[in-house]
């Protein structure tokens, strides 16, 4: 896997291989709600999330770069916990990040080069993803975080508004891999931002 | 133009990456921290137990030797006294005669209290800068004062209780078999009213959690 990065990251980064010189950055505030495990844990959406993102355009349609997104969730509960024959009440505060790192590839169906009014997309994200959970009980506090291995596939399209280039809206599913005993973390969300292009 | 748009471009990431991390969790209040975990021995069957009794004292951890270790007797007196109300709302007999008729059960109670001090370090103050008269998005900022830094203690209170099978004594080892336990965890108030209300409310909330006590 590591070997397949490096490949895609040599080839998002090689300038010899670009098309034009045409580059985008990418600036997004996420929106993304919890899914399966990490649904149970936090049901409730996350509001605080941001995305920055590099791509180069490598062909007429295809776009490649690299990816990070930040994803807050947080939920107070005072459920009662059950634990190996037992269990604790208390006022629980939980927090969940989730930080996708990834190398990205995008395939527009109108090339930007054309200059369209409406750029529909659809793109794939592979990589790492950062999990942190935290729990607070009381005074006590538990953490587990881990490094795994992370998907995100999207569809989205980009509307040029002068100046700025691009506004951008996604709808962008990550899956975040087990790792341990840890289950694997899934979460869908909506990216909007703007894309500046060089 | 394309300056002023990178700066509002950059100044919105920072808002948002310091916007994402997660809020304080809003509890504000002593009580909020209280905490109350139950444990029981897999395979028991709590119908098979009908009196119980209760120890006349608690184990002070922290000063097992008797001496002052600031915890009030009514405490003790309170936590017994709530012991043995709850063992009778779940259904339990009290034994008036322990030393003559061995109870099935006997609830022995623990207490301790934990002293934790830290200290916050403050940080230098920031100058502030004079805006440019040109970009009319960089106002003259005011700069943030010195901060001092602060120590801070607090008190934890810890009390356990443990019901003891009276049929598992061992006089030769001096131990006897532990088949339910709680450990009830917050911090000490200011206010003695207030600790007892929260004291006589955790044990409560450790029999409420500890369904299969109950004697229907």
């Amino acid at each position: 896997m590591k070997r397949y990065i490096a490949v895609l990251l040599v080839m998002a980064l090689s300038p010899a291989a670009a098309l034009a010189d045409e580059a985008y950055g990418v600036v997004t505030y996420d929106l993304s709600f919890p899914l399966s495990d990490l649904k149970d844990y936090i049901d409730n959406e996350s509001w605080r999330g941001f995305g920055l993102e590099g791509r180069w355009l490598r062909t007429d349609n295809i776009s490649i770069g690299l990816s990070l997104h930040w994803n807050t969730f947080h939920a107070k509960s005072s459920e009662l916990l059950e634990i190996e024959n037992g269990n604790i009440s208390g006022n629980q505060y939980r927090v969940a990040y989730g930080v996708p790192i990834h190398v990205t590839a995008q395939y527009y169906l109108r090339s930007p080069l054309d200059n369209p009014d409406f750029i529909p997309y659809v793109g794939f994200g592979v990589g790492t993803t950062w999990i942190k959970r935290r729990l607070e009980v009381g005074v006590f506090a538990f953490e587990e975080s881990s490094w795994r291995f992370g998907l995100a596939p999207e569809a989205g399209f980009m509307v040029p508004v002068g100046y700025i280039n691009y506004l951008t809206f996604t709808a962008r599913y990550d899956y975040a891999f087990k790792s341990g005993d840890e289950p694997a973390y899934s979460y869908w969300g909506l990216r909007v931002g703007i894309v500046a292009t060089r | 133009m394309r300056m002023r748009i990178i700066g509002a471009a950059v100044a919105a990431v920072a808002a948002m990456a310091v916007g994402s991390c997660a809020p304080d969790s809003g509890y504000d209040s002593i009580s909020d921290y209280d905490v109350v975990v139950t444990l029981y021995e897999p395979g028991v069957d709590f119908r098979d137990f009908t009196t119980f009794s209760v120890a006349d004292s608690v184990l002070h951890l922290g000063n097992p030797d008797g001496e002052d270790d600031g915890i009030p007797e009514v405490i003790d007196q309170l936590i017994l006294d709530q012991i043995e109300a709850e063992m009778i709302r779940a259904g339990y007999t009290l034994e008036p005669d322990p030393e003559s008729n061995m109870p099935d059960v006997t609830m022995l109670a623990a207490i301790t209290v934990t002293t934790w001090k830290g200290y916050t370090p403050g940080y230098p103050g920031y100058p502030g800068y004079p805006g440019y008269p040109w970009y009319p998005w960089y106002p003259w900022y005011p700069g943030y004062p010195y901060y001092p830094g602060y120590t801070y203690e607090y008190d934890t209170g810890t009390i356990l209780i443990d019901m003891a099978d009276n049929s598992t004594i061992d006089e030769t080892e001096e131990s006897v078999e532990v088949i339910w336990t709680a450990g009830i965890n917050g911090i000490v108030s200011g206010s003695s009213t207030t600790n007892q209300s929260r004291i006589v409310g955790t044990i409560r909330q450790a029999f409420d959690q500890s369904p299969y006590l109950k004697k229907d």
